[in-house]
């Protein structure tokens, strides 16, 4: 008696839960379509907003929709490099300390990742001397030093990326 | 503003491709991703970097999107540059593959 009754509600909870995933899918689709538009560039939302939903319009079947959109944001991520790194391309012709300018961006990450590291070594218990530079943690002056670098390097034309 | 020159990878021949061989002269974003069976997250980087590197041109369909009862498409078309790319990218590609074959005889 009990057995039936179990396989019954359980066809009725999928199909009611069926029912409300397909409902879904076109508002999740809308969403992440927007969401992918976010990524973009401010000057190139209207566009692609426009016509990823045109693009989406002519799409069948709401599964299909969804699959699309959901391919979306990597294509707005892959675009907004793309444009990035055209105007950085162009930037890097115009700027002769270019070169510096990206040395000391990567001893900063670097700087960073190794105070990160000796944090995270503390919290384990492995302690060792710090490196002081008169009376300062060394890792203070050379990020001080690096940024100063990279706002010197900054003050360069900066040329748009349209 | 143009741009490098695009790179000619396998897909970007095949959107190319699709413009250039299509009856009509202008496709949709949605036309080109069915001729060419690829996901939008690769087609519209193509398109846009074929676009900045005036390969082809691009313009919103004609009609008002409430008369439409959808919002417009984009159209786009290859402009006589991208011709003339693809056909030195399959000339190249044709050498290439006569090469082999002929060192393959």
């Amino acid at each position: 008696m009990g057995k039936p009754l179990t396989t019954i509600l359980t066809a009725a909870a999928v199909g009611i839960l069926v029912e409300e995933a397909k409902a879904m899918l076109p508002w999740l689709s809308d969403r992440v379509l927007r969401t992918a538009v976010r990524l973009l560039p401010d000057d190139r939302k209207e566009r692609y907003l426009e016509e990823w939903a045109s693009h989406l319009a002519d799409v069948p079947g709401p599964i299909s929709k969804l699959a699309f959109t959901l391919c979306l944001p990597l294509g707005a991520l892959r675009i907004r490099f793309y444009l990035w790194r055209g105007s950085k391309c162009i930037e890097r012709t115009a700027s002769p300390h270019a070169g510096l300018y990206r040395l000391a961006l990567f001893m900063l990450i670097g700087l960073a990742i190794q105070v990160r590291l000796r944090k995270v070594m503390e919290w384990f218990g492995f302690t060792r001397p710090r490196t002081k530079i008169l009376g300062v943690d060394y890792e203070v002056v050379a990020a001080f030093v690096l940024v100063a670098i990279i706002c010197l390097c900054r003050t360069q034309p900066q040329l748009s990326s349209k | 503003m143009s741009r490098e020159v695009p790179r000619i990878t396998e897909q970007t021949l095949k959107a190319l491709g699709a413009l250039v061989g299509s009856a009509s002269e202008e496709l949709s974003g949605a036309e080109i991703a069915k001729k060419t069976k690829q996901q939008s997250g690769t087609l519209y980087p193509i398109l846009i970097r074929l676009e900045e590197a005036q390969w082809l041109e691009s313009r919103w369909e004609d009609g008002d999107p409430r008369e439409l009862g959808r919002p417009r498409r984009r159209l786009y078309k290859v402009t006589a540059l991208g011709k003339r790319a693809f056909k030195d990218a399959l000339a190249e590609i044709s050498q290439v593959l006569g090469e082999v074959a002929w060192a393959n005889l």
